[in-house]
């Protein structure tokens, strides 16, 4: 498909600080032999796709700032005592220690001989870093309760929460979600291409007569 | 959608805590609370023929407890051997046997398995349930498959862990930060006796029951979070700079976290809720041979 924005050539190579290029001359349309409608679309088309291909590299060089920033953060962690990261965890945002361990991918028992010996190894030290440090970048992108946010469904029907997904290769995109620059669906279609299949619910989590959480089958609920 | 009920996972995964305690390094602690799944020795079910006089906490927490502590009655499973000589930890071996809850290596021996047996139910008087004798707590893991399988055994439904999970979130919050603070409240006195821990639960309890229980109600709530917050402050309050116990090393060291701290007068005997060391391994005090007749309620640690 020849570039229809940019006359034959000149380069194509796509930048994000590109200007859109200049449409072909009335010799150039009359000499390509396509009809106008057939014209417009494809332009339409390409013009799409390079907005698409910009917007993906606008999101990897956002997505790229968001490491740096998390980086950063955990490189600041590592000096702090582990007891007193833990405590962060608990004493400032709430954080359960199973949510907690589930997303250092430890039990909780070894996250409590943590907080009470403080000896880990500097494999579970760097992990237990980027952990605080994705909170506290979700405090920064002002989400108002990051402990009850990675604990809550992404899309109603489905078990999968941002706990579920986390990991350290993974905070960027989490963080790219909570501030809104990608939608759920979209996150969980980068990140757990099986979701729809892996974590679909036949049931709601409801609030019972006696103040208790239940379940109740979502079928022939509105 | 993945198989349901799930498949048994590795075993190192079903257990938070195993081992007698006062023995076992990775015993359940004294301070940890009750909660479902909880395995104890040298309990009698009446009605129920249990020759290893091994049983587990069936109940869910919100109705075996008032507040933070145990009902009077508790209704438990009867825990039977199921293999004397290996762990029969592969998933293929459980996945048609709904009946029962597999406890591959609860022992931690690597020699035996056992299993909760859904047929085998019963209701005792929770005294008979000294923490001294508890010899095996679920993960939450280990405790969403359990609920998992009862409740397929018993209505043929088959909830997903995470279905399960989110209905049981705020008692586990609870319960969880009860574990804590109790914990807490045994390292600042340097001491886990029954009056130390029963004067912790009875205090977090009146602070999650303040102002109408609003506090409790809320870890039900999108305040959850905050809760954590105000519980984790408050414990640090009553208990500032709980000492650490003995110390490990920086990189991959044995923590000694979960021994029984000794008395702070130094007394040699244990208190009420300690135990005391057995020359021989529980496991074999427990499967070795013991005169039979039944139990006479009696038990170190009685509380």
């Amino acid at each position: 498909m020849p570039d229809l924005l940019v006359p034959s050539g000149q380069s194509t190579a796509s930048d994000i600080t590109d200007e859109p290029r200049a449409p072909w001359s009335i010799e150039q349309y009359l000499a390509s032999g396509l009809t106008s409608e057939s014209v417009i679309e494809a332009q339409w088309r390409q013009r799409r796709h390079a907005n698409r291909r910009r917007g993906y590299q606008l999101r990897r060089r956002h997505r790229d700032l968001y490491e740096a920033q998390l980086n950063k953060l955990r490189e600041a962690n590592r000096l702090r005592p582990v007891p007193e990261l833990l405590r962060h965890l608990t004493s400032r945002w709430g954080v359960a220690w199973a949510d907690a361990a589930r997303m250092l991918k430890i039990s909780v028992p070894a996250l409590r001989k943590w907080r009470t010996t403080g000896g880990v190894s500097p494999e579970n030290l760097d992990r237990l870093a980027s952990l605080v440090a994705f909170f506290q970048m979700l405090e920064q992108v002002a989400v108002s309760s990051p402990a009850r946010w990675v604990a809550v469904p992404l899309c109603d029907g489905y078990t999968v929460t941002p706990r579920h997904l986390y990991s350290v290769a993974n905070a960027a995109a989490l963080v790219d979600h909570a501030v809104g620059n990608v939608s759920a669906v979209e996150l969980l279609d980068e990140l757990a291409p099986d979701w729809r299949e892996a974590y679909k619910s036949e049931y709601e989590v409801f609030l019972a007569a006696d103040s208790q959480f239940a379940l109740r089958s979502r079928r022939g609920r509105a | 959608m993945p198989d349901l009920p799930v498949p048994l996972p590795p075993v190192a995964e079903l257990y938070d805590y195993r081992g007698e305690p006062g023995a076992d390094p990775d015993a359940p602690p004294l301070w940890l609370p009750y909660h479902q799944g909880d395995v104890f020795s040298e309990v009698d079910i009446p009605g129920i023929t249990n020759p290893d006089r091994l049983a587990m906490l069936f109940l869910h927490p919100c109705t075996m407890r008032r507040g933070a502590t145990l009902i009077s009655d508790v209704t438990v499973i009867a825990v039977t051997m199921y293999a004397r000589k290996r762990v029969v930890d592969e998933p293929d071996r459980w996945a048609r046997r709904f009946s029962v809850m597999p406890l591959p290596d609860l022992t931690g021996t690597g020699k035996q398995t056992h299993v909760a047996d859904f047929l085998k139910i019963g209701t005792i008087a929770s005294t008979a349930l000294p923490r001294s004798q508890r010899v095996g707590s679920l993960s939450q893991l280990g405790r969403g498959i359990m609920q998992q399988r009862v409740i397929f055994h018993l209505t043929r439904l088959a909830p997903t862990l995470d279905e399960l999970d989110q209905a049981t979130r705020a008692v586990e919050l609870e319960i969880e930060a009860q574990a804590d603070w109790v914990q807490a409240a045994c390292l600042y006195h340097q001491a886990e006796t029954d009056e130390v821990i029963m004067t912790a639960e009875a205090t977090f309890d009146a602070f999650l029951s303040e102002n109408e229980g609003s506090r409790r109600k809320d870890l039900s709530s999108e305040q959850s979070a905050q809760v954590i917050v105000e519980i984790y402050r408050e414990k640090e309050s009553r208990y500032p700079g709980a000492p650490v116990t003995a110390s490990a090393s920086a990189v991959g060291g044995v923590d000694q976290v979960d021994r029984p701290p000794t008395s702070a007068d130094g007394r040699a005997e244990p208190g009420p809720t300690t135990v005391e060391s057995s020359a021989r391994p529980w496991w074999r005090r427990l499967f070795g041979r013991r005169p039979s007749g039944p139990s006479s309620g009696q038990s170190r640690g009685r509380r």
